[in-house]
């Protein structure tokens, strides 16, 4: 039967029994709507988790040393500039970016008073920023005890958002990078309490130099020569920024451990950050860097791994419900089916007789089928949406912040939206399979007579 | 027109069997006017959907047309009920959701060529006369206007065998003689080769053959 004529004689049928097909679809709209409603959460859910908190980038390995005694004993190294040099000519790897700890003890102490009147006036002119705020500010009084790494420039180039991240010349504040994941928790707690200003890239620009004193510590007493008074400057916030503490350029680092700690823990590097070519080189550089005596970092990884599961597998359980639902639907939708054509069995008989073939008679019914399955698809896709919205409005106005609040519970990749539908579509057809083909294998004869 | 070869059809298997037609041959030529008579359960319905190429279950030789039903498929059976024959049933069987016009174009779904199917349905439904019932449903129409939109419809794709079973069981017997007459009239003006069904021999009487059907087999054929 050619499509015009199937559709025009379906359209025709789905008229006469539309009350029955509506009743039918209920099902599926609702198992639909919650599968793509369940998906999208677990989408959302997994797609904060690997952006904001454990944030993995699936070409980059980290490069540790060995740390078990027995391998220390065995040939363990350390990174140094020869092992850089190692990293960069083994196959697959195609950028290296070495890491340094801050070898020597720091602190700073933050007074808002400090703080000049023209730089809080500028920060007054930021929105969300309000009067109330900027005396909060002036009345910190707050002494830090920091950690510090030296990361490499290339690493965060992207992040950087107020001035540049080298190292600086003589007199100069030192670029400091922050962890997003720290500001998250700042932001969404001790800001919040404090009434302080919530920190984020366009506030930057406006956050004048802060002290930071080198060789020094307010709770140590194991610091041996000269403090260093000097200034840092946050121009930016990464996820490649230490946690609980500041990143800054990897040659200030070098610079400061030399004079501070000594050649040696200016040469020794903590970890590398390897870059490969694609993820397939991945096993195969594993393996390299294990024969050169140094292990791989997987805790991060790991752990955003099997959060990833945790949430794929509730993600799945939900979904897994919704899909039943949408089975017991295509069990209704088959009894619907087995009904009208029952109803329409002298129909079916006469058009057999008007030369409709065995074929004509199973597209006819598996169109119609198909027809409920795009239709109920398609709002069940709408009420999920709608439902997502939803929540998305709620959270955002009832719930507090809290750390890592996404803006979207949601996320929706493309394939959700026509997936749902020929979902449906296919739950639809495998509802009405049996019944099109008991129309179809009817005896012509015996239907025209109704038996 | 129609060749019957020793057909034989039975229901059923076994000791259960029961035997619908037993070796049965025949011939008719093209543009006769075939009565089938006999009582309820003598093979007479049997008959005429073998002829139709709806009931495939049955052994001997049926070529129809020119066409031996047996050796085809499931499509070209089906085209062959599209394009050679043209079905009347005493129930008409006409579809209550659909009007006149469009009951008679029903088998255009069903067919490869674009027929004109608005402009054809409306020809065949004035050849039957009912010119001004076009629009009509099943519904509002009388039982011998339903059955001359049943004729129409199986006129509609230009059949050169029309199989009528009981065409005029459900009507008075007024009625009964008109829809005969339009019968008489597509065989004698049209050419066409009728075969239908009866349990009113009487009606017929310018049938050219009348088969005599008696538990499956054919008692006689004879001109009447």
């Amino acid at each position: 039967m050619k499509p015009g004529k199937l559709s025009r004689i379906i359209s025709q049928n789905l008229r006469r029994n539309r009350k029955n097909l509506i009743f039918s679809s209920v099902g599926i709209v609702v198992g639909i709507s919650s599968f793509f409603f369940f998906i999208a959460l677990g989408n959302g859910i997994k797609h904060t988790v690997a952006k904001e908190i454990f944030p993995v980038d699936a070409n980059r390995i980290q490069v540790v040393p060995r740390t078990a005694q027995f391998d220390a004993l065995a040939g363990g190294r350390i990174i140094d500039d020869e092992a850089l040099r190692q990293f960069e000519e083994t196959s697959g790897v195609k950028a290296v970016y070495p890491r340094m700890q801050l070898a020597c003890l720091a602190s700073s102490r933050m007074d808002g008073r400090l703080i000049p009147a023209a730089a809080l006036s500028m920060i007054a002119k930021i929105p969300g920023i309000n009067p109330r705020m900027l005396g909060a500010v002036k009345d910190v009084r707050m002494w830090l005890e920091i950690m510090g790494n030296g990361i490499d420039p290339r690493l965060v180039q992207d992040d950087v958002v107020a001035g540049r991240f080298a190292d600086p010349g003589p007199g100069q504040p030192i670029p400091v990078m922050l962890s997003r994941r720290m500001i998250e928790i700042y932001n969404t707690s001790f800001a919040q309490a404090r009434n302080l200003p919530k920190i984020n890239e366009m506030l930057l620009p406006f956050i004048p130099p802060l002290p930071l004193t080198l060789n020094h510590s307010f709770i140590s007493h194991h610091v041996k020569g000269q403090a260093l008074q000097t200034r840092m400057r946050v121009v930016g916030l990464s996820h490649h920024a230490i946690m609980g503490g500041i990143s800054i350029p990897l040659e200030t680092v070098k610079k400061y451990n030399r004079m501070f700690a000594g050649k040696r823990a200016a040469r020794e590097y903590d970890a590398a950050i390897l870059e490969v070519e694609s993820s397939d080189w991945l096993g195969p550089v594993q393996e390299s860097i294990g024969k050169l005596g140094f292990d791989i970092d997987l805790s991060e990884r790991r752990m955003a791994e099997s959060v990833g599961l945790i949430v794929t597998l509730v993600t799945l359980g939900f979904s897994l419900i919704s899909l039943i639902i949408v089975g017991i639907a295509a069990v209704n939708i088959a009894h619907t089916f087995f009904m009208i054509i029952y109803e329409r069995k002298r129909e079916i008989g006469l058009m057999r007789a008007l030369g409709a073939s065995r074929t004509d008679i199973r597209a006819i019914i598996l169109g119609e089928a198909t027809f409920v399955g795009v239709v109920g698809g398609t709002l069940g896709m709408g009420l999920g949406v709608a439902a997502c919205l939803l929540l998305d409005l709620f959270v955002v106005k009832v719930l507090p912040d809290f750390p890592f609040k996404p803006d979207s519970f949601f996320a929706y990749p493309a394939w959700l939206f026509y997936g749902s539908v020929l979902f449906a579509v296919a739950f639809c057809i495998l509802g009405a399979f049996f019944p099109a083909r008991r129309a179809a294998a009817m005896d012509p004869s015996a239907a025209l007579t109704g038996r | 027109m129609i060749h019957l070869d020793h057909i034989s059809r039975k229901y059923g298997t076994g000791e259960a069997a029961t035997s619908a037609l037993s070796d049965l041959t025949l011939d008719v030529p093209a543009g006769a006017f075939v009565t089938v008579v006999g009582t309820s359960g003598s093979g007479k319905t049997t008959l005429l959907n073998i002829l139709g190429g709806l009931d495939g279950d049955y052994s001997g030789t049926a070529v129809i047309a020119g066409k031996n039903l047996k050796q085809m498929n499931d499509r070209e059976l089906s085209r062959f009920r599209n394009q050679v024959v043209g079905f009347v049933f005493q129930h008409f069987n006409l579809l209550e959701h659909l009007d006149a016009l469009q009951n008679v174009a029903l088998s255009t779904f069903f067919s490869r060529e674009d027929t004109q199917a608005p402009e054809r349905a409306e020809e065949v439904l004035a050849r039957v006369g009912l010119r001004d019932k076009l629009r009509k449903l099943p519904g509002q129409l009388s039982g011998g206007q339903k059955q001359r939109v049943a004729i129409a419809r199986a006129l509609f794709s230009r059949p050169r065998l029309i199989l009528a079973d009981e065409p005029t069981g459900n009507l008075d017997t007024n009625t009964g003689s008109q829809i005969i007459s339009l019968f008489e009239s597509l065989n004698a003006d049209d050419g066409l080769t009728v075969v239908a069904v009866t349990h009113e021999e009487f009606l017929f009487k310018n049938a050219t053959l009348a088969l005599h059907l008696e538990d499956g087999r054919l008692v006689n054929g004879q001109n009447p």
